[in-house]
């Protein structure tokens, strides 16, 4: 018998957790935090080649300037860091790698006197050959980003090929494609490119550090998603206990990974932990157009694919050579790699499957977790070429995807058996509400129209042991505490736990409070990452509230002398109906209830829960598989309606439709919000992102003036988000996570929508006006593909593809 | 040099001591209000909009001293003596039209200025109003549907175009 | 940004005097949006920075209707955009008003700011360059006026002297039923430079129809097609063929560059493009009475 009733549990909408703050402007991000006049602030110095050796770095004229207290650089602060890989210094040391490499780091008494002593540094180098394309640095061993690779430390699932430029080499090694290929009644060989693009958080990175100088103990500030990931970067970066080290994690503005693991704090800490700065607070500010220059960008990628059809549709093998340029750091960027590759079947059920995915270093800003992470990369392609597949076999492009359908029970690439689902029902209501087989014509004069469709999947892509732990505290007036260290950036964690608390305390949520994260509080969590933090915190914030339910019950059970199962909680009020008890949570549940024996039983209540998944198996390295690679997948369906005006290129969406099976929606206000929010940005990633770099190097789009990101002006008016509920067998309530998902394949279906409508492929991201148009051109010259690649020559399709083995 | 600006802000007069180089967006923020921010502080962004003079104007774009004499206007000042959130902030709660919240003090203020302006838009011209904020978490489709409902709730308390909020 | 000092003159003789004294180390502000932004990106440093937005003769927009419009240095981009008279008598400027960046950067960006800057994707550059307009400079050598085909000289560049303030422009009417569109393409829907702007003003004047066309964005300095405007010249229903000889004699005009916003080639294309559509409307809105 369920003992509580609620009307703001599972399930319901609800007004969000300090959305009223937000909405008064009170909500204080790093940015906003106070300090006293002891704050100092740091602002960078940086390379301007893409590839030398420092020569000198002269900062006399620097700390002349009137404010400035010390310069720092990379000799000074030794130290390499990373999640994945220790591939990473804060500041470059001997060698620059990259345009834009912090090569020093200037501390004042103002941000104008950082300013300005940053102006006055001169660095010197001697400049090296760069690499800038990752399927060259691939293959080409000459020029080395890290010719050190070897002595950095990493986990054991990520694997570097030292003597090259490979950071990792994730493999899926199933069946015999060779054979299966040669008995192929169809071949399908295609590429997509994509060039990296930008998070585009409105909230910049800002960071504030403190050493104290008795102890040595270090206070982090930081925009940061995930507290605990941090200080265990920063613990093994530096060889510090963890205990030394404690990280607040304020509201962020805004994450989507590009703030997840470790970002610009060591940079920051090399200030503070300096000798002649400790024990003051240095706060570091990442102005915008130096926020890709420090911090992680979505991998660019050059995918091939291709497939192996059987006379009756079915695909029968596949061999995929994804390369995910890095930059010059894949202590993140590895992980996308293995994502990507782990689900490189996509939403199919594929027999024969051979797979290498490679993360490339480069010598340009480095890519790291992304929503999505991998997953709009692989889909980004693989959708595309199941549409060209389709269409040359002569089948339905919808008919072709649920023929070879990825049906729970079916193996994954990896040997794992796909989980529940409903995608045959999105996919058909996705159809319908884009009328997808139904030829419309334009609405705008002159213009043509067309419809595309893609299919999407993820699952948290995370270590087998990410971890999650939450604690409950029931207060002496009938409130509780939430200790959840999720980074609730505006997906609406918090709400979500509050619910999940109020559903199981049967407590209303107006009195649940989560506070943001905090080391020194907080119990552990893996990171806000993955979509992960419903399904594996919610775990434990289910677990901690049951817990300190059982305990509320007990207490009164034994107080009122009666059955812990004829009691129940209801609205905040703790009542036995058989006993006519209706009592609200006092401050017995703090200081103890008098018992009839006479003794004063309990204490204060709380509840703890601890979660980490119970079964995961990494995959094998030489062959990828595993009976269970990763803890479950969502799946989940986009269609498009799109307007081309063939004169410009200008492309304008009618209709968006997105659904995802959730498993179950326990905030339908977040989820429709992560869809809706999601959807624009895959469109807007798909239409008009992407980092560009001159030939030197130097990034062309480092601002927002020139690193456009869809407005108000750019979405389509007809949004429709929806989702589906097969339950997930291992969650709190059946959910699974949704966060990234409506990112993933919003670009595919436009690519597809755009063929439909013009007759052309295109197998380069973004569909920016100028490429579009410039399909229209080629296709009028008889072209059915148009490929732009950047470091290419040979910009003909047919010959790229041909080009690298 | 620092030079003494004096405005009202918020209903209320002060002085700020900046340099000529202060931007009214950092001296805002110098000063506390910190609802104002700064995301990019090229006049790309918007989330330092307030209004002036009820124009809305992005602060990083204006110097302090241009301030003089003028009257400052934030979300801040919205919010109503008991802590009331103004019809308009109330709309975007209710909507769902707040995710991270770093661009919502910035677009709550466009839609401020814009609504005293045109009390009964049309969507199109609600999001030529709101071309300026850029959002990345909602996709902009809630906040559309906020600043609908918050113009239906501004007129039925008899809000008249360039009067009293 | 770097420190400068700020003079907040009244007056234009002060205003002159204060620009004289400091010689280069001192750029003038009206609105301020393009300079702030130059400052914070460190792309200029002036040790003074010269605030016209005190002076009050340089406010306003009045209109002469035997002259014309004259639009004071700090006329808002907004102000300009919502005036009566522009609306009714300047389409041509009113459309590039309503391009330019966004509503809230238009309450503070002037529209003779617009043009001080020079830049070449200027928004505001080709209308002034259709409206023939004339330039109203104050400076140690007193008053002078300047034609607008003469006044941008290169990227960021113009003709003023050292010390002259331009003060207003006055666009003179058009000089007979008019219609006047400017057409842009960004790479998306708001708050973006142009990759290419084309305005276009058709007249029927005592001597018949005549076009006034002006490129901008693919040019070191304003382009007025006149190659195309003499195609087209007398023709009040251009059809499809002399649309298309015009575009092309538009583009023939243009030099674009190829930056990471566009390349030369799409930029020659698309002002093809933007050329006949912008004629084509001029045309459609004299023949249907939807003109001034």
């Amino acid at each position: 018998m369920k003992q509580t009733v609620t009307r703001s549990g599972v399930g319901t909408w609800t007004e969000r957790k300090y959305d009223v703050e937000k909405a008064a402007g009170t909500l204080a991000f790093t940015d906003d935090l106070r300090f006293g006049p002891e704050l100092l602030h740091a602002r960078a110095v940086r390379s301007t080649v893409a590839h030398g050796e420092i020569l000198s770095i002269d900062f006399s004229e620097a700390l002349k300037v009137k404010g400035v207290v010390k310069v720092v650089t990379g000799k000074d602060f030794v130290h390499r860091f990373g999640l994945y890989l220790q591939d990473r210094t804060p500041m470059a040391i001997g060698k620059v790698r990259y345009v834009g490499e912090p090569v020093a780091l200037v501390i004042a008494e103002s941000e104008e006197a950082a300013e300005e002593g940053m102006l006055k540094v001169t660095a010197k180098f001697r400049e090296l050959p760069p690499i800038f394309d990752p399927v060259k640095a691939a293959t080409d061993n000459s020029v080395l980003v890290h010719p050190e690779l070897e002595t950095y430390d990493h986990v054991d699932f990520i694997t570097p090929f030292p003597g090259t430029n490979i950071g990792n080499w994730f493999r899926i090694r199933r069946g015999d494609v060779d054979k299966a290929f040669s008995e192929a009644e169809y071949i399908v060989e295609e590429a997509v490119n994509c060039p990296q693009i930008a998070h585009g958080f409105l909230e910049p990175h800002c960071c504030i550090c403190r050493e104290d100088p008795a102890t040595g103990d270090l206070t982090i500030w930081s925009t940061a998603q995930s507290a605990f990931a941090l200080r265990d970067i920063v613990a093994k970066g530096l060889k510090y206990p963890l205990s030394k080290i404690r990280v607040i994690a304020p509201p962020i503005g805004g994450g989507f990974g590009g703030k997840a693991g470790m970002t610009v704090e060591a940079l920051c800490l090399a200030g503070a932990m300096n000798p002649d700065v400790r024990g003051r607070p240095v706060k570091l500010y990442i102005p915008r157009e130096e926020v890709l220059l420090t911090s992680w960008v979505r991998q660019a990628y050059v995918a091939k694919i291709k497939l192996g059809i059987d006379g009756e549709g079915k695909i029968t093998a596949i061999r995929n050579t994804f390369y995910f340029d890095t930059g010059i750091s894949a202590e993140y960027g590895a992980n996308p790699v293995r994502s990507a590759g782990y689900s490189s079947t996509g939403c199919y059920y594929i027999p024969n499957v051979w797979t290498d995915s490679y993360a490339v270093y480069t010598n340009k800003p480095f890519g790291g977790a992304y929503r999505g992470f991998g997953l709009p990369e692989l889909m980004g392609a693989m959708e595309v070429v199941i549409d060209i597949a389709a269409r040359k076999i002569g089948m339905d492009p919808i008919e072709f995807r649920l023929k070879n359908i990825l049906k729970p029970g079916l193996p994954t690439c990896t040997g794992m058996p796909m989980n529940n689902h409903a995608l045959d029902t999105i996919v058909g209501k996705v159809v319908d509400r884009i009328r997808l087989n139904e030829k419309e014509p334009a609405s705008r004069k002159g213009w043509v129209r067309g419809k595309g469709f893609a299919l999407a999947l993820k699952a948290p892509a995370m270590p087998a042991d990410a971890a999650s732990s939450a604690i409950v505290k029931i207060l002496g007036d009938g409130t509780v505490e939430v200790l959840a260290a999720t980074m609730d950036m505006g997906q609406g964690a918090y709400t979500a736990y509050s619910q999940m608390v109020s559903e199981e305390l049967g407590i209303p949520i107006e009195k649940i409070r989560c506070p943001y994260p905090d080391t020194q509080s907080h119990p552990y969590d893996w990171q806000t990452v993955a979509s992960r933090s419903c399904w594996s915190m919610g775990m434990a914030v289910k677990r901690a509230a049951a817990e300190a339910r059982q305990k509320l019950l007990a207490l009164y059970a034994e107080y009122w002398q009666v059955e812990p199962e004829s009691i129940t909680i209801e609205h905040g009020i703790v009542k036995c109906r058989k006993k006519g008890k209706a009592e609200p949570i006092d401050e017995h549940i703090q200081s103890g209830f008098p018992m009839p024996d006479g003794n004063c039983k309990g204490g204060p209540v709380i509840g703890t829960g601890s979660f980490v998944p119970p079964d995961v198996i990494y995959p094998d390295p030489e062959t990828g598989q595993s009976p269970k690679s990763v803890v479950h997948f969502t799946v989940g369906a986009v269609g498009i309606d799109v307007e081309v005006d063939p004169a410009t290129g200008a492309v304008e969406v009618n209709k968006v439709s997105a659904g995802y099976d959730v498993g179950k929606a326990i905030s339908p206000v977040n989820v429709k919000g992560q869809i809706e929010g999601g959807t624009v940005q895959g469109i807007s990633a798909g239409l008009m992102e992407g980092m560009y770099y001159d030939e030197r190097g130097r990034l062309l789009t480092p601002d927002f003036t020139d690193y456009k990101i869809a407005t108000a002006l750019d979405v389509p008016p007809d949004l429709d988000a929806f989702w589906e509920e097969t339950p997930e067998e291992l969650s709190p309530y059946g959910n699974r996570g949704v966060g990234e998902h409506s990112m993933i394949s919003p670009a595919p279906a436009m690519d597809n929508a755009l063929f439909d409508a013009l007759g052309i492929r295109i197998h380069s991201y973004p569909l920016n006006r100028e490429r579009v148009y410039k399909a229209i051109q080629a296709k009028k010259k008889g072209e059915t593909d148009l490929w732009e690649y950047p470091y290419a020559l040979e910009q003909s399709y047919k010959n790229a593809i041909k080009e690298w083995k | 040099m620092k030079r003494d600006v004096h405005f009202i802000l918020n209903g209320r007069p002060v002085t700020f001591s900046v340099e000529p180089r202060t931007t009214l967006l950092r001296a805002l923020r110098e000063y506390g209000v910190t609802s104002v921010k700064r995301g990019c502080e090229e006049g790309e962004c918007g989330t330092c909009t307030v209004v002036i003079d009820d124009l809305a104007q992005k602060s990083c774009m204006v110097l302090a001293l241009e301030a003089e004499g003028k009257s400052v206007l934030t979300v801040e000042g919205l919010v109503g003596p008991k802590g009331e959130l103004h019809p308009i902030q109330r709309a975007f709660v209710d909507e769902g039209a707040i995710q991270c919240g770093f661009c919502t003090p910035g677009m709550i203020m466009s839609a401020y200025a814009f609504l005293r302006k045109n009390p009964d838009p049309t969507e199109e011209e609600i999001r030529v109003a709101l071309a300026g904020n850029l959002c990345r978490c909602t996709g902009y489709i809630p906040i559309f549907r906020a600043v609908r409902k918050a113009a239906a709730a501004l007129r039925e308390l008899g809000h008249t175009p360039g009067g009293v909020r | 940004m770097l420190a400068f000092e700020m003079e907040r003159p009244r007056s234009l003789a002060s205003a002159a005097e204060i620009l004289e004294k400091h010689g280069s180390q001192a750029m003038v502000k009206a609105g301020g949006t393009d300079v702030i932004v130059w400052m914070r990106k460190h792309a200029v440093h002036p040790a003074v920075l010269v605030d016209l937005s005190e002076i009050l003769e340089l406010k306003g927009i009045s209109f002469y209707p035997h002259r014309g419009i004259k639009i004071g240095a700090l006329a808002t981009v907004n102000e300009a955009a919502e005036n009566e008279d522009v609306k009714r008598y300047y389409p041509v400027l009113r459309d590039a008003c309503l391009s330019h960046s966004d509503v809230l950067i238009r309450n503070k960006a002037t529209v003779l700011g617009n043009i001080c800057a020079s830049v070449p994707s200027g928004d505001i550059i080709p209308s002034f360059a259709v409206y023939e307009a004339m330039l109203h400079v104050f400076g140690p050598g007193g008053e002078r006026d300047i034609p607008f085909s003469d006044f941008i000289t290169g990227p960021r560049k113009n003709c003023l002297s050292p010390g002259e303030i331009v003060t207003a422009a006055t666009l003179p009417l058009p000089g007979g039923r008019s219609a006047g569109c400017y057409l842009k393409l960004a790479r998306r829907n708001a708050l973006d430079l142009a990759q290419v702007g084309v305005a276009c003003l058709a007249v029927d004047g005592e001597a018949g129809r005549t076009y006034r066309i002006a490129c901008g964005a693919v040019a070191p300095r304003p382009v007025r097609a006149t190659g195309a405007e003499k195609i087209l010249e007398g023709v009040t229903a251009p059809g499809d063929d002399l649309l298309d000889r015009a575009g092309k004699a538009a583009a023939e005009a243009s030099n674009p560059i190829t930056d990471v916003r566009a390349s030369r080639e799409y930029r020659i294309s698309m002002v093809e493009e933007l050329t006949k559509r912008a004629v084509a409307l001029c045309a459609e809105r004299l023949q249907g009475g939807s003109a001034s």
